[in-house]
């Protein structure tokens, strides 16, 4: 992110506002061809009200006007405090060579001595939301701070005066800034479920039993063939298991020198209850993503100071065999008076 | 002398009754009756509507005296209305936290689970399926809510169909609050934008005001069987509502304020839902809105919503 320009309003005369980026940022926007750029206005003001027409135009290198689009807002506050308009409004398929020129025209000029605009340039829109976010933040705690301060200040000269009066020796006013959030020394846990241990084998004795048996029961008097690489080559069991996982074989995941555990790809054997270290070999992505709660369901706290987390391993949800997630059948459907017929679906 | 007394006279009695005195006599009673008729629909109120309740102030001037005796008051009439013993408390946000909500597209599949348990979590009608959340299917390539169908009822997901929850975006610039004619709405400082329904009377400008169509107005008491009733309950949240009166998602507020996640994350059977605290730079949203291409709906109108979408790249 790139803060192309910033400056306090008092610097134009009249209520129009022109900032040709030409001048600014030709030759880094130059650069950053074929990246998706996003312009963000930030307007911080003091007034209750403020109406602003925002311009974007786009020129080439002579300054010819190719293309604009404009938009027109009013912001309001609802006390008079800082705030912050954004507009990325710069579509992702306008050119790159495009030098971009930038109006915006305010329709009622806010109190000036407040008032500060800043465009900046953001390469993706990942960091926008971030960046915008973490930007009102700034912008509500300083303003906070400087109420802060002057509640203090006042606060203080109370204090004084009334210890002034009184001949005595008041102390200070302490923990006047509350932490905001405390960090609990002791975090709850969050808790990944597992598989029980290597599964079991249900099968049926000559007497019409079902008894179940450790993989290994069979397997351990079975020399393992490398060549049966799908279900179907197999002579007996297991022939009605359906794969549907990319290309691998039965023993790129089993490990054929011990059937009641799982191999990672460099041969070392790995137990079923950790099999999300065998998933994430290849679904390195998913597996990030996992790892930062983006991915996969879960129960319990959001804040793990007031409580524990339970999170679901990868084979709660996905099958291993065939790890596509399945179809469903939806089961529960709003009833009310708009949606009662489906025969005009999203006409308005 | 004796013209004297002639003159002395009381006015109605001694009068006799004049023309005059009868047509006042009647204009008075007629008079009378039409105001009697005008005042008589006041004495309705009572009937769904108690005294207390009538003169209940707005939540925000309400005292926590005040908050025991109205809370004691809604579980009472919960008890006496559905039969179930409920608990009615107020949650205060958390100091320094703000919600964010952000969901997986790649992953959410439109199965619907979030509606039902949002329906459960938070006392909604049974006879309609009344939910927050309302879940589009629209055709890939193309993200236009307008044309988003809520209505499909067959095996998901379609290949040529993605599927997009749709619920109260916590906008940081919310339309409905401005538009609200009794300050009924209001976004609190956890960002969950809130509606007192005692003091709600039911314009429904908040549901024309919403780009999100996230408002719900109840058009009926809702009808919810007495063991059904979820009865963790929050006087802003999922308290059972009044008929006439809007409501919408709190980001199961009487949950997330005490560090629970919310119930349609729970529910949710694809895991495409993350919540958490925009302000804790380790949480979950947050990594979300570092690390994904993450938009929100609508972002040209500038509600800055607090709902984000995400694709797995």
């Amino acid at each position: 992110m790139l803060l192309l320009f910033e400056a306090p309003f008092e610097h134009y005369e009249s209520h129009q506002s022109r900032i040709d980026l030409l001048e600014y940022d030709a030759r880094s926007l130059q650069e950053k061809r074929r990246m998706n750029l996003h312009f963000v206005v930030l307007l911080s003001f003091s007034s209750s009200a403020l109406d602003v027409h925002i311009t974007l135009r786009t020129c080439d290198q002579n300054g010819t006007f190719r293309a604009y689009r404009h938009a027109h807002a009013r912001i309001r506050t609802a006390k008079a405090s800082s705030r912050l308009c954004s507009n990325p409004m710069i579509p992702d398929d306008w050119g790159s060579e495009d030098v971009l020129a930038l109006e915006l025209l305010l329709e009622k000029q806010p109190r000036k001595t407040t008032t500060r605009f800043a465009i900046l340039r953001i390469d993706d829109r990942a960091t926008l939301n971030w960046n915008l976010h973490q930007m009102k933040q700034q912008v509500e705690s300083s303003f906070r701070w400087v109420i802060g301060a002057v509640l203090l200040i006042v606060l203080a000269m109370f204090l004084g005066s009334v210890a002034g009066r009184r001949h005595s020796t008041g102390k200070p006013h302490e923990g006047e800034a509350a932490p905001s959030r405390e960090v609990s020394e002791s975090l709850h846990e969050v808790s990944i479920r597992r598989p029980a241990g290597p599964p079991r084998m249900s099968l049926k004795t000559a007497a019409g039993e079902t008894v179940t048996v450790a993989c290994t029961n069979c397997h351990a008097n079975r020399p393992a063939d490398v060549l049966n690489t799908k279900p179907e080559h197999l002579d007996e069991f297991h022939q009605n298991l359906k794969v549907s996982h990319g290309k691998i074989a039965c023993l790129s995941c089993h490990n054929s020198d011990n059937y009641d555990a799982l191999k990672l790809a460099n041969g070392e054997s790995v137990d079923f209850e950790n099999v999300m270290q065998l998933c994430v070999q290849c679904h390195g992505n998913k597996g990030k993503d996992f790892e930062n709660g983006a991915h996969g369901g879960m129960t319990g706290h959001w804040d793990l100071s007031r409580g524990p987390r339970q999170r679901n391993n990868c084979v709660d949800c996905h099958d291993p065999h065939s790890p596509a997630f399945p179809a469903m059948k939806p089961t529960f459907k709003p009833r009310d008076r708009f949606l009662e017929s489906t025969t005009h679906q999203g006409d308005h | 002398m004796s013209e004297q007394t002639k003159n002395v006279q009381l006015p109605i009695v001694n009068n006799g009754s004049s023309r005059r005195t009868m047509m006042k006599g009647i204009g008075a009673t007629l008079g009378l009756a039409a105001f009697g008729k005008a005042l008589w629909p006041l004495t309705d109120v009572a009937e769904d509507v108690s005294m207390d309740e009538f003169l209940q102030q707005h939540f925000k001037e309400l005292t926590e005296d005040d908050k025991t005796e109205v809370f004691k008051r809604l579980e009472d009439e919960t008890k006496e209305k559905y039969d179930a013993d409920v608990t009615i408390s107020d949650h205060r946000p958390i100091p320094g936290v703000k919600f964010g909500y952000a969901i997986n597209l790649s992953v959410c599949n439109g199965n619907g689970k979030c509606m039902e348990a949002c329906n459960k979590e938070n006392n909604h009608d049974r006879d309609t399926n009344q939910s927050y959340i309302r879940v589009l299917e629209m055709q890939k390539g193309s993200i236009n809510i307008e044309r988003g169908n809520t209505t499909y009822d067959h095996t998901v997901p379609q290949d040529d169909k993605f599927y997009m929850p749709v619920q109260c975006q916590q906008c940081d610039n919310p339309p409905c609050v401005t538009v609200c004619p009794v300050e009924a709405t209001w976004k609190e400082e956890d960002g969950i934008v809130v509606v007192d329904y005692n003091w709600c009377i039911g314009c429904r400008y908040c549901e024309a005001a919403c780009p999100y169509h996230a408002r719900r107005f109840n058009w009926q008491e809702p009808e919810i069987p007495a063991d059904e009733v979820n009865p963790v309950q929050s006087y802003l949240s999922n308290r059972v509502r009044p008929q006439g009166v809007m409501e919408k998602c709190h980001f199961c507020l009487h949950r997330t304020r005490e560090g629970r996640l919310p119930a349609c994350l729970e529910a949710c059977p694809t895991g495409a839902r993350v919540f958490g605290d925009l302000n804790d730079p380790e949480s979950e949203i947050s990594w979300v809105l570092k690390n994904k291409r993450v938009f929100v709906l609508k972002e040209e109108l500038g509600t800055e919503p607090s709902f984000f979408y995400f694709f797995d790249s």
